[in-house]
């Protein structure tokens, strides 16, 4: 009986005390990182947004890693022998799996995700209020310079995608638009960059989107379209405008595939890569935001050699020897090839080696953005940043807006600057051996393909090119092309000009069909 | 370490037996005789075990039913026969005892625990599976799930054999998408039964496996719930127990081609693709022996039990070490528990408390899949090669496979950890009738991953490696407050059982890590800390923190024995919802009846007989800490300036949904309990079905969406799984004891469905499967195959309703496939649902018997009717790209036209697909799990001084019937989606051991 009383007051302390238990016990944010709900209230949180913005060009699906091989491996300037068959035949047109990772999925993927960053700026950064108003609309500026050129690949890529401009929840199931569409997009979000974007940045920010770089997008938007007068007024503010002091040609070839003249005069737009992180690509807090491609094209033995550069293009550069009767200058700084120590000087190792006949035997590799001039071996983390557009790249497209507008005459001088460059050092192109291109549009038209891949290969723009061209929707345009590259034997009319839309994504999204092609 | 442990137990046994010899025999005052009978029809029951409590002393009655035995005044006897309920008679002077015994199966008093208490097995309304000690008693394994696994209907059990992993277990199918692992409540502490928990210690097992027996765990029970309670201290003086085990494991092996045999063949893939051939390399490796090998396992068990009328104690020792199948792995666990009760009047306090430490050496490489894609030509060692070790060559030999023995010299990775769980609980008996209860429960596991890598490389064109270390330390605690009040009252017929409770557990998960490259190196000799290194440290850390409160109450009525009524409710509030959602109420309401006790009831072969029902909710929040919330991620850097500045910047990477609510699970038993033939015959039978609401998942979004970091949790489908379970036993005992055997055999059937996928949604795919509403979870979805083409004719003869031909590029040797959207070419969009990972049953078949002191026990598991995967074949037999061989293959030539084996062709996807059904095999099987014979020594050889010595020899895994062409047909899945996928899955381990059990 003692006991008893003594336990039964304790058990009612203990009961009283449990029951106590509220809600307030159950209240628990996450420690680890800020919700979202805090953010988006201050200049310095815009800031921290766009930056995420630009991030995503560092990924495997937007420019460090695999959309070289759609770019510049389906294209008939490169190929690939990888051993890895699933991947080779994503450039050589013999797509099985249409839910391929690395072929369509992570383009589509990578690009979106870029997208989504770019709304959360465009939609919150407008409600904020800044003591800099010039700054806030420069943010807005390069959030949508940024997000046109994700939509700019995806209109390369995919051609008819859905758009999607506001911050996403998880339900969402945007619609399919048809190419015009998405190109009125980005002509949208181009236009606000080319007003609210500064010519150019105070030295700590050089790399940021400026108003060239739109002008220049939205050029090349334009010429994909076949609207010659609009690509002309907007490439003109960089050749001939307000713009063109601001930009010039490098005197030496090379100096656009060195991380050393990184963001020189003719750079109009760069991914700027750095090697500061070695953990693996993604939103980790180690995660690398570097430059991959050179592990994946350097040489058998020296990087994984899932990229090559077909021959001819060694064979074209030969035709034509400059004013001193030497090798144009930029075959050197483009191909590893068996006689590169024969055809210049200082040329005859590759990272340190000689040429290892019994394994690289007549075959060549792509040189630019390699890693050969500073150091002998490739890693995952090149800093070397990559040239999205550069100063040649607008004369030359500006010389084909002139050509197609008025014919060869006013054209050639762009074209003539180019092969003028110091280091490469040509003859003007109407005392060429090529002088018949100033014959006709037609002429000309078909010489400036050449001129465009002997200055501009292996940098991205040749299957956009091939494309504009109509080369990949006439059988002619396609039985030239096999003449130089056996795998558009592959490519079928009206199919293989875009990708399949991720067969995942189309089983997912009522709104979205897969092309009726595949 | 082990050795310092091995001594520690080696010298307490030598004590322990140094202690029973010296005691030899006690003799008896006086002698005490009688007569043991059955207690319903008098017959005497020969052969019962008379034992004094405590001692080694004992006898057993004749064939008359007859004993006589030596005794002291004080002594306790002890009456058991199997089958029947024991009896403890105090001896007091009395010169003659007769006993009888009840059999246990007709009073159904035997005792079942239930979540916060115990019932009479007769009063139980829910769908309840017990294991106790005998049956895992003798069978010699190390982990939980195979301990049980083959015993229970409704539970599915798939062994690994991959060196320190875990079975998953689960209970009636999956009533969600993303974690099917049942609820373990550890004497009264949910907890998990991993690889540190010691199986010797288990006293018992319930698995409760409807909503009317799980109610009480609410919204924690929607997977079914385990209960485990771990040995306790019987009265009377020290009682020793020693039991060891001493086996080998290996695993099964590919029957792959020879170095020569495989240069022939790979050389025609290449001359079939008119590829110059491979200058081949000088290796002859059999990869499988360079990684493969026979694992010495051994568990040492050692405990010290008693107690007094008012108090309890049990000591038990474990010790278990496993070299491991596959290089690189190995584990080592030392345990110990200690629990303890005591009571005086109304106060009942008591502790049960284990302390574990479990050091593995992790596994860095798949072998399985390693040993498929590493050439026989490729040397094991290459001195040219950084590191030293042999790998794919561009020209001799092109693959990227990883040489895992390269890799596990170059990659080490340990796991270090220290767990301590227990609970202490006060129980206080206030009115007879009135149990009032506090426990508090602890589960603290603390671990430590070190991690270095070395310089060298494993495969081709492998990128250089700095050396570095990883060092991860991380702590997770729970604490458990419970207390609960249960009150009994007998009002004439009706017997009322109220039990209210609440319950309050917090997690808290923390971990640190850091990383740090080049290490400081003296010649072979790594310097592993994180201060050796000498560039790019890096580190990182979490604090993860969750809490949940419920409130619950169980009426159980019970009116004459027949009518048995029972209602649960249960409330339960988590962290992990929102402030809106995170509350919710969970009930059930079961009932049985027990026809065979009625008056009109008279089938004598029927001893007893009851019907059940049920139906209950159960829920479940088996999501993230903090899924609810959505949250920055800083991590996203951008790189501006002339020096290349590296910025910092915040994006939300990963979508949320805040509107989270719990998963409801709502489900119907019914059931049948029977035992007949006096007890020869006992059979449960259930049959549910139950339906999953708003299960949370993690639905495949689209990327549109720019999500990234997984796929948010929702609550979107709506899942039902249905079946059947039957459980029968056949006992037998001759009358002289001699020969006693046991037969059992349960069968089960699970049908899942998805009925809804939120969002209008009708299916989802995940790589081969895809997820239909209407259909299982994930049947498979792949391109059907239709033979070889034979020649060119029948090429063209492959056309589509426009007669466009289907495969133009195709020739003779390929693979015809089958066009089923009649496009007029072979894409992803032919693909249908040709197989099902669900099988039409499961089955368990034991077989136990004694005879004089032999024993022995036969048990066997199969699964019928479902489809596997066979993920090696699809990898070996591709030829596109180069891989180990698997022998005896006889690919199409025109000389070789009859097979179904097609072409082979190096670098070419014609006949690689992977997305066909040509890798889709039977799964049908039936494993003999376990094949064990033991011999208990006779006591006189002792002269009384041990009470048992037995010795056993066991076999698992040994026997395995079926028509799967893989390593077994049985393995943990890949994920939930991919059932039956064998991605290079471990097979589950066979082995031979030996034991020793040894009572004093």
């Amino acid at each position: 009986m003692k006991t008893r009383r003594l336990f039964t007051p304790l058990v009612l302390v203990l009961l009283v005390s449990f029951s106590a238990c509220d809600d307030s016990l159950l209240n628990y944010e996450n420690p680890n990182a800020p919700t979202n709900t805090a953010f988006w209230n201050t200049a310095e949180d815009a800031e921290l947004g766009l930056n995420a913005v630009y991030h995503q060009l560092y990924q495997p699906g937007t420019y460090s890693r695999w959309i070289h091989f759609r770019f510049d491996l389906s294209s008939d300037e490169g190929y690939s022998g990888s051993p890895w068959t699933e991947l080779a035949d994503w450039t050589r047109f013999n797509y099985v799996n249409y839910n391929f990772w690395e072929g369509n999925v992570i383009h589509w993927r990578d690009h979106y995700k870029g997208i989504f960053r770019a709304n959360q700026v465009l939609t919150n950064v407008p409600e904020i209020e800044f003591e800099n108003q010039t700054r806030k609309e420069e943010i807005i500026g390069e959030a949508s310079f940024i997000r046109a050129l994700y939509y700019f690949n995806l209109a390369i890529l995919f051609e008819d995608v859905p758009i999607v401009l506001e911050p996403s929840s998880p339900d969402d199931k945007p619609e399919q638009k048809p190419l015009e569409e998405v190109w009125g997009q980005i002509i949208n979000d181009l236009t606000v960059a080319t007003n609210n974007l500064p010519p150019s940045w105070s030295a700590d920010d050089v790399g940021r989107a400026t108003k060239g770089a739109a002008h220049a997008l939205l050029g090349k938007v334009h010429i994909q379209r076949h609207d010659w007068e609009k690509a002309r007024q907007a490439m003109e503010w960089l050749v001939e405008g307000d713009g063109a002091t601001y930009y010039d040609l490098v005197a030496n070839y090379e100096e656009n595939f060195r991380h050393t003249t990184e963001n020189n005069i003719e750079s109009v737009f760069e991914i700027q890569f750095s090697d500061e992180n070695r953990g693996e690509k993604g939103d980790e807090s180690n995660s690398n935001i570097s430059n991959e491609r050179p592990q994946f094209f350097a040489p058998r033995g020296i990087g994984w050699a899932d990229g090559q550069i077909h021959t001819w293009i060694i064979d074209e550069y030969k035709k034509e020897l400059t004013v001193d009767n030497d090798f144009d200058t930029r075959l050197k700084y483009s191909v590893f090839y068996r006689e590169m120590s024969d055809d210049f000087v200082d040329n005859d190792l590759v990272y340190g080696r000689e040429w290892v006949e019994d394994d690289w035997g007549d075959e060549a590799f792509i040189r630019k953005y390699s890693s050969e001039y500073f150091r002998d071996f490739e890693d995952y983390y090149s800093a070397n940043n990559y040239r999205v557009i550069r100063y040649a790249d607008v004369l030359l497209s500006y010389a084909e807006i002139i050509n197609e507008l008025n014919g060869p005459a006013p054209a050639v001088e762009y074209v003539d600057r180019v092969r003028q460059r110091p280091s490469t050092n040509l003859e003007p192109l109407a005392s060429s051996i090529y002088s018949n291109a100033l014959d006709s549009k037609e002429a000309f038209r078909e010489r400036l393909k050449m001129e465009r891949t002997l200055e501009l290969n292996h940098e991205g723009v040749r299957f956009m090119d091939l494309k504009r061209w109509g080369m990949l929707n006439s059988q002619e345009g396609i039985d030239e092309l096999a003449q130089r590259d056996p795998s558009f034997n592959n490519f079928i009319l009206g199919r293989h000009h875009r990708l399949p839309i991720p067969q995942s994504e189309v089983e997912n999204n009522p709104g979205l069909d897969q092309h009726v092609e595949y | 370490m082990s050795k310092k442990w091995s001594f520690l137990i080696i010298n307490l046994l030598l004590i322990v037996l140094i202690g029973a010899v010296d005691k030899l025999q006690a003799q008896g005052d006086f002698d005490v005789s009688g007569v043991v009978t059955d207690a319903v029809d008098g017959n005497p029951l020969p052969g019962v075990s008379i034992q004094v409590k405590g001692e080694a002393r004992g006898t057993s009655t004749d064939a008359d039913g007859k004993f006589s035995l030596p005794v002291n005044d004080s002594d306790v006897l002890v009456f058991s026969y199997v089958g029947y309920l024991a009896q403890e008679i105090p001896v007091e002077g009395q010169q003659e005892i007769n006993v009888e015994l009840e059999s246990q199966y007709i009073e159904g008093t035997e005792v079942v625990v239930v979540g916060y208490g115990q019932q009479r097995r007769s009063d139980v309304t829910g769908a309840i599976s017990t294991i106790t000690t005998d049956d895992i008693g003798d069978v010699n394994v190390t982990n939980f799930g195979d301990a049980i696994q083959g015993l229970v209907p409704g539970v599915r059990i798939n062994s690994t054999g991959a060196p320190g992993a875990e079975p998953s277990i689960e209970i009636r199918g999956l009533g969600n998408f993303t974690n099917n692992e049942p609820l373990y409540v550890i004497d009264g502490v949910p907890s998990r039964v991993n690889r540190d928990f010691n199986i010797n210690d288990i006293e018992s097992v319930q698995i409760l496996k409807d909503a009317s027996a799980a109610a009480i765990y609410g919204s924690r029970a929607a997977n079914g719930v385990v209960l485990i309670t771990t040995k306790s201290g019987k009265r009377g003086p020290l009682s020793v127990e020693f039991n060891s085990t001493v086996g080998s494991d290996w695993i099964p092996t590919f029957d792959l081609m020879g170095r020569d045999e495989w240069i022939e063949f790979n050389n025609r893939a290449y001359d079939e693709a008119g590829v110059p051939r491979q200058n081949h390399l000088e290796g002859n490796t059999q990869w499988q022996e360079a990684t493969l090998k026979n694992a010495l396992r051994q568990d040492q068990n050692l405990s010290f039990s008693g107690g007094t009328e008012n108090s309890s104690y049990l000591l038990s020792l474990n010790y278990q070490t496993n070299d491991g199948t596959t290089i690189g792995s190995e584990s080592e666990r030392v345990g110990v528990r200690i629990n303890t009760q005591g009571d005086k009047g109304i106060l009942t306090i008591g502790q049960n408390l284990a302390i574990t430490s479990f050091n593995v050496s992790e596994l860095n490489t798949n072998p399985i899949a390693d040993v498929t894609r590493m050439l026989p030509t490729i040397p094991i060692h290459n001195e040219n090669n950084p590191g030293g070790f042999g790998y794919g060559d561009e020209a001799g030999a092109r693959t990227f496979g990883v040489n895992p023995v390269a890799r596990e010299a170059l990659e080490d990775g340990e796991t270090e950890n220290q767990r301590i769980r227990g609970n202490l609980f006060v129980e206080l008996d206030i009115l007879n009738n009135l149990l009032y209860k506090f426990n508090y429960g602890l589960d603290y596991n603390s671990h430590n991953f070190d991690f270095l890598r070395k310089e060298g490389n494993y495969t081709l064109n492998h990128p250089y490696e700095p050396s570095r270390v990883i060092a991860e330390r991380g702590n997770a605690i729970s604490h458990l407050y419970e207390n609960t009040l249960d009150y009994a009252q007998d009002f004439s017929n009706l017997k009322a059982q109220v039990l209210v409770g609440q319950s309050y557990q917090t997690f808290n998960n923390e971990q640190s890590s850091a990383e740090g490259q080049n290490l400081a190196r003296v010649g072979d000799r790594y310097y592993s800390v994180l201060d050796a290194s000498t560039t790019n440290d890096r580190v990182g850390g979490f604090i993860d923190e969750a809490a949940i409160i419920s409130y619950f109450g169980r009426i159980n009525l019970n009116l004459s024995d027949k009518y048995i009524a029972e209602f649960t409710m249960r409330w339960d509030g988590t962290s992990r919802l929102s402030e809106d959602n995170r509350w919710g109420s969970f009930p059930s309401i079961s009932g049985a009846w027990r026809i065979s006790q009625e008056d009109f009831f008279e089938v004598n072969w029927v001893n007893d007989l009851k019907f059940i029902a049920s139906y209950g909710q159960l829920g479940s929040s088996n999501i993230g800490y903090y899924d609810y919330q959505g949250v920055l991620n800083i991590n996203p850097q951008a790189v501006f300036g002339d020096n290349q500045d590296v910025r910092t910047g915040a994006t939300q990477v990963q979508l949320v949904n805040e509107d989270l609510r719990w998963e409801v699970l709502t489900q119907t038993n019914v059931g049948l309990d029977g035992v007949f033939l006096d007890g020869k015959l006992s059979s449960t039978v259930n049959y549910f079905i139950s339906t999953t609401d708003g299960v949370l998942t993690e639905l495949p979004i689209l990327m549109t969406t720019g999500n990234d970091g997984g796929n948010p949790f929702v609550n979107a489908a709506s899942l039902q799984n249905s079946g059947v379970e039957i459980d029968l036993t056949w006992r037998e005992y001759s009358s002289d004891n001699n020969f006693n055997y046991a037969f059992g055999l349960n069968f089960g059937t699970t049908r899942n469905e998805i009925l809804e996928l939120g969002d209008g949604q009708v299916e989802f795919l995940t790589f081969q499967t895809i997820n239909e509403v209407g259909q299982p979870i994930g049947v498979y979805y792949l391109i059907e195959t239709d033979g070889i083409f034979q020649n060119d004719q029948e090429v063209l003869d492959h056309v589509n309703s426009d007669n466009e031909v289907i495969q133009p590029d195709a020739q003779p040797g390929d693979i015809r496939y089958i066009d089923s959207n009649d496009d007029g070419q072979i894409t992803g969009s032919d693909r249908k649902v040709v197989g099902n990972p669900w099988p039409d049953f499961e089955m368990g078949a034991s077989f136990s018997g004694s005879w004089k002191n032999f024993d022995f026990l036969a048990q066997g598991f199969g699964a019928f009717g479902f489809d596997i995967y066979n993920g090696p074949k699809s990898l070996m037999d591709r030829f596109d790209d180069n891989s180990n061989y698997r022998a005896g293959i006889e690919p199409w030539t025109p000389e070789n036209t009859d097979t179904d084996f097609p072409r082979i062709i190096y670098g070419d996807q014609r006949n690689s697909r992977g997305d066909t059904d040509r890798w889709l095999e039977e799964g049908s099987y039936f494993k003999i799990k376990q094949l064990t014979v033991g011999y208990t020594l006779p006591q006189h050889l002792f002269g009384g001084s041990f009470k048992k010595l037995r010795l056993s020899v066991t076999g698992r895994n040994l026997i395995t019937f079926t028509g799967y062409s893989g390593l077994d047909p049985e393995f943990s899945a890949p994920n939930i989606f991919r059932r039956t996928h064998d991605d290079f899955m471990f097979p589950s381990t066979r082995n031979v051991s030996f034991n020793l059990q040894l009572s004093l």
